[in-house]
């Protein structure tokens, strides 16, 4: 058990190193508060501040028109018409609002089929087209209730006005009532018996049949402030053991420690744990201390699976060991590891989404990012504690992390000189 | 006396470079052994073979009778090393340092601490046990290295070069230290590029120069070649006429010409000194260097190598 009094030993000079306790835990802190600060409006997702309604208007005519503006007017609900592809803004095309919820972009969508205008002046039921992402039925309820009572007010028809108007009523209180980025909070259940009430009533008077389709979301939601950067930054500080592991080893050699373990019974195998456990362990506490106060402090949320958390934790940790055990074996200076860790860490920070959310990145960025550790952590953590999935989910994800510590260790031995 | 270490036809080289080079000797169980070279002689290297750490290329080595390539379990246990580097972590305390290369070695629980209380004694630091190492003199760091090397009581102490850079009172410290091991039964090989500290502390020496041993014996006998001390004298050329005649004087032991040097070894360097100046002078042979080598172990160095042992 030669290894755990190394483990005692290394954490005993990790822990008295200020710069290394700096490092390792209050900058990734320093920066979770400040990204957090700084780029916390980014990240409120659409339909935070408001709903907001894709419309698409394949008719483009007098009456088409009329129902869009009409849209347009309502209080706490937003109208796109238009989007900005290429930097180019164009029409809204029934393609993009699919895309759009596809993504999750958006919960609901109205479109205004080709010949509306046309059917409605020849006194024939025209169609409205509501498009709904089923996993938020809730939501996808609102913009029903929204297109039906702005069809109905157009159309004039008392009856369903009434109905809408006293649905609207009760949508405003609703919404106002709540902080602008609580729409998870939404009283749906209330907006939602109102809407139904107010879709019926109208529909058995209008003249517009209100078809609905469903588009479901890929993958519905997407992190807050704090659920990317917490993970995040936890992450790319978590590599900043790399260094430490390298140059403790290092050290250990210059300073003549290592061959005192080399000559003393110890085997080399045990030397190598000696080196990686400790590590190993400190960049596991790191992460709980983030995940912590991440929790406690920031109100990040955790999920439903703690030992999901764990169990990536551990994985992580020992892919960011084995690359400090690799750096170690073939830095041959401290210069050398200064610049291959500051080198390989930032790179790989940057790839892998620590830096920039990797759901803003470009496909082929997010591609890319899979040759990273740090990408494949972090879409485990956001898996648990954004999408509420457990540990089966992830373990195809801690599997990989775990291949990539195995590759490390396996080169790092390849390569690793015990004279 | 039987022999503790056996070295037979020792050679380990570095890509091309020859580091030790076909050595052999022998140390006596309860001896100090020294062994006295410059930079790169090869000292450190031989070790490291000695103690486990490198593999030689060739040559046989025993230690207590075990093979130390095949039986380096047993022979990590017979062996201390006190390396030549500060081996030490400096964040820690002496305490922790001692208590981890104690742990190491197997050490635990009541026997561990009274190990490191006798080690802290030995070495003189009981009082500064709990200060970080990074707050030692260069003096005081070296008794704590000196200290991690003997704490599960080896059989014998490979000390390499442990006085560099040490203030003298440490180093009559460490003398003390060493002397007194070495009275209660440990053998002690003893590496140095002083020759003072050779000639004071070790029962034997090897000289060793570029990988190899040039001279083995007590530091008395080694002195002894250059009987009452040597003359070297730089002439342009070889005047053998003069040469025989120098050989008939009394005082002069021997004379030997090579690369440009005469060397004469004198029973008394001040009876022969006159004699021989005047020979050279009497037939008109200009003298172009003279040195005199006083007996000693550097004397002794350079009167094999041809050069200082500190350059
Ligand atoms: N790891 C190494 N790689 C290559 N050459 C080496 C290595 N270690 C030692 N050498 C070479 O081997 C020779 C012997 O070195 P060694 O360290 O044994 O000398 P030393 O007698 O201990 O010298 P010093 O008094 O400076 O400590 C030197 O020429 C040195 O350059
Ligand atoms: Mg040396």
């Amino acid at each position: 058990m030669n290894f755990l009094y190394m483990t005692i030993k290394d954490l005993k000079i990790l822990l008295r190193d200020r710069g290394a306790m700096v490092n390792l835990f209050l900058t990734p802190l320093m920066f979770i508060v400040v990204l957090s600060l700084a780029l916390g409006p980014t990240f409120r997702g659409p339909s935070d501040s408001a709903i907001r309604i894709p419309v698409v208007d394949e008719d483009q005519s007098a009456q088409s028109q009329q129902i869009v503006d009409a849209l347009k007017a309502i209080k706490g609900v937003t109208t796109e018409t238009q989007i900005t592809d290429a930097n180019a803004a164009r029409a809204l095309t029934r393609v993009d609002a699919e895309d759009l919820l596809r993504n999750g972009r958006r919960v609901g969508a109205v479109i205004i089929p080709r010949g509306f205008g046309e059917m409605l002046a020849r006194g024939e039921t025209a169609r409205v087209i509501v498009l709904q992402d089923p996993a938020q039925a809730n939501m996808a309820n609102v913009v029903m209730g929204v297109a039906t009572g702005v069809i109905a007010q157009v159309l004039g028809d008392e009856a369903a006005r009434r109905g809408a108007d006293a649905f609207f009523k009760s949508l405003e209180s609703v919404l106002k009532q709540l902080p602008p980025q609580a729409q998870s909070q939404f009283d749906l259940k209330k907006i939602q018996d109102e809407s139904v009430q107010a879709t019926r009533h109208a529909a058995e008077n209008s003249l517009v049949k209100i078809e609905t389709a469903s588009v479901a979301a890929r993958r519905v939601e997407t992190p807050g402030v704090y659920e990317q950067n917490v993970p995040g930054m936890s992450v790319m500080f978590l590599f900043f053991i790399v260094n430490y592991v390298a140059s403790s080893i290092l050290t250990e050699k210059r300073a003549g420690t290592f061959r005192r373990l080399m000559v003393a019974p110890i085997s080399k195998p045990a030397i190598l744990a000696g080196k990686l456990i400790p590590n190993f362990l400190m960049g596991v506490i790191q992460l709980t201390v983030m995940f912590t106060i991440g929790h406690f402090v920031f109100g990040m949320k955790l999920g439903n699976d703690l030992f999901a958390l764990a169990l990536i934790s551990a994985a992580v940790a020992l892919a960011a060991t084995g690359l400090g055990i690799l750096v170690a074996a073939v830095a041959r200076s401290e210069e050398q590891i200064g610049g291959l860790t500051t080198l390989v860490i930032l790179t790989l920070c940057a790839l892998g989404g620590t830096m920039v959310p990797l759901f803003v990145m470009p496909d082929f960025m997010q591609t890319l990012a899979r040759i990273t550790p740090h990408a494949w952590a972090l879409l485990a953590y956001q898996d648990v504690i954004v999408r509420g999935l457990g540990t089966l989910q992830v373990l195809p994800n801690v599997t990989v992390l775990l291949g990539f510590a195995g590759i490390f260790f396996a080169l790092a031995l390849w390569k690793f000189r015990f004279e | 006396m039987s022999n503790i270490v056996q070295v037979n036809d020792l050679s380990k080289t570095y890509g091309d470079q020859t580091a030790v080079n076909r050595i052999s000797f022998a140390i006596r169980e309860g001896e100090i052994f020294g062994l006295l070279g410059p930079n790169g002689a090869g000292k450190t290297t031989t070790i490291s073979i000695l103690s486990t750490l490198l593999a030689p290329n060739a040559g046989e080595i025993k230690i207590a009778g075990y093979d130390v390539r095949r039986e380096t379990a047993r022979v990590k246990e017979i062996v201390g090393i006190v390396p030549q580097e500060l081996a030490l972590y400096p964040t820690l305390s002496a305490r922790d340092n001692l208590e981890f290369f104690g742990q190491i070695y197997g050490l635990r629980g009541r026997a561990l601490k009274a190990r490191i209380e006798e080690a802290l004694e030995i070495v003189g630091l009981r009082a500064r046990g709990d200060d970080v190492i990074e707050t030692f003199s260069g003096g005081m760091k070296r008794r704590i290295n000196l200290a991690a090397g003997l704490l599960h009581k080896p059989k014998i102490l490979f000390l390499d070069e442990p006085t560099v850079g040490v203030d003298p009172q440490s180093r009559n410290f460490i003398f003390e230290n060493v002397q007194r091991l070495n009275q209660d039964g440990m053998t002690i090989l003893y590496t140095t590029h002083y020759m003072e500290e050779a000639e004071r502390l070790c029962h034997r020496v090897a000289i060793i120069d570029q990988g190899k041993i040039v001279a083995l014996d007590t530091p008395h006998a080694l002195i002894a070649m250059l009987g009452g001390g040597v003359i070297h004298i730089g002439l342009r050329e070889s005047p053998n006429n003069v040469i025989e005649q120098v050989r008939t004087f009394g005082a002069v032991k021997t004379a030997q010409w090579a690369d440009g040097k005469l060397a004469v070894q004198t029973h008394n360097v001040n009876a022969a000194l006159v004699g021989v100046i005047n020979a050279f002078n009497a037939a008109n042979v200009p003298i172009n260097s003279l040195e005199i080598l006083e007996p000693n172990l550097e004397s002794v160095f350079l009167h094999l190598t041809g050069k200082h042992l500190r350059d």
